[in-house]
């Protein structure tokens, strides 16, 4: 007999054995709510990221403002600004 | 989910159909509970053949109903449910085969001998765990195709309808397996059973 048709013969009898009984119904429910929290994960990676960037971003700004405007009220109140504008006067027209 | 694309209502689906859909689609769980139990006893008889493993079977089932859920919207109703949910099972179980590949198992076929003294007289359960196993030694995609044809008597159009090949690939594709399986048989001595 060619080994084919050996296979063919084989796969009559196995065609007739019954799959087991599954139940996975309330599984799948489970599946597709936990598929819909994982893809709602990289939104809350992306806001999380985004604004901690902005937290650090608003400190650097608000701490470049103070340190200076500190050091540009410093630089009017010792008058050394009544000393470097005329000079710019003079270069420009 | 959108529910949009659901306005055509064709003959090959049942009304039982369309209204859990459309339900599941609203986000009624129970109408999709309901599809789950109206077809699952086809899809794990279909990735039963494959896996031959109850766990396996439960996980790829689930893995189908889940992934038929997040398309649930591209479903057009040109084609009866069921055979839209064999698709995407065909797909779970070409992903299974191909995982399988990875982790190459030895499946020893013991029984071949004694199955070739009287083949008729072999328990079912004995012959598909024997064909499994030869199955199981081909590349992925030979096995899916061959236990479509071998094990569920699928036609050159049905395999063709869910996998997405050409019918020409697809006949190329068959030839080509048989002779890997018959060379596989022959270096085994499985050639006269």
């Amino acid at each position: 007999m060619d080994a084919l048709d050996a296979v063919e013969k084989l796969a009559g009898l196995a065609r007739r054995e019954p799959p087991p009984a599954t139940d996975v119904g309330g599984r799948v429910l489970a599946g597709v709510r936990d598929r819909q929290e994982q893809s709602l994960a990289p939104l809350w990676v992306f806001a999380g990221s985004t604004s901690v960037t902005a937290a650090a971003v608003a400190l650097v700004a608000v701490r470049a403002w103070v340190s200076l405007s500190s050091w540009f009220c410093g630089m009017y109140w010792s008058g050394q600004l009544d000393a470097i504008i005329p000079s710019f006067r003079m270069v420009m027209p | 989910m959108p529910v949009h694309s659901l306005n055509r209502v064709d003959a090959l689906v049942t009304n039982s159909d369309w209204d859990d859909i459309r339900a599941a689609l609203s986000g009624d769980e129970e109408a999709y509970g309901r599809l789950v139990k109206r077809y699952e006893p086809n899809i794990a008889a279909q990735v039963w053949r494959l896996c031959r493993d109850k766990a396996t079977c439960e996980e790829l089932v689930q893995e189908v109903f889940v992934e038929a859920y997040f398309n649930l919207s591209g479903y057009r109703g040109e084609a009866p449910f069921l055979q839209w949910l064999r698709r995407i099972a065909t797909r779970v179980g070409s992903r299974f085969c191909r995982k399988a590949a990875r982790e190459p198992r030895h499946v020893p076929i013991e029984e071949w001998d004694q199955a070739g003294q009287q083949p008729e007289t072999l328990d079912p359960a004995r012959a598909a765990a024997m064909l499994h196993a030869l199955l199981a030694r081909l590349a992925p995609d030979d096995r899916l195709l061959l236990t479509m044809i071998y094990f569920e008597g699928c036609s050159t159009r049905e395999v063709v309808d869910r996998t997405g090949w050409n019918e020409g690939a697809v006949k190329m594709r068959a030839s080509r397996a048989r002779d890997k399986l018959r060379k596989i048989m022959e270096a085994e001595n499985f050639t006269e059973v």
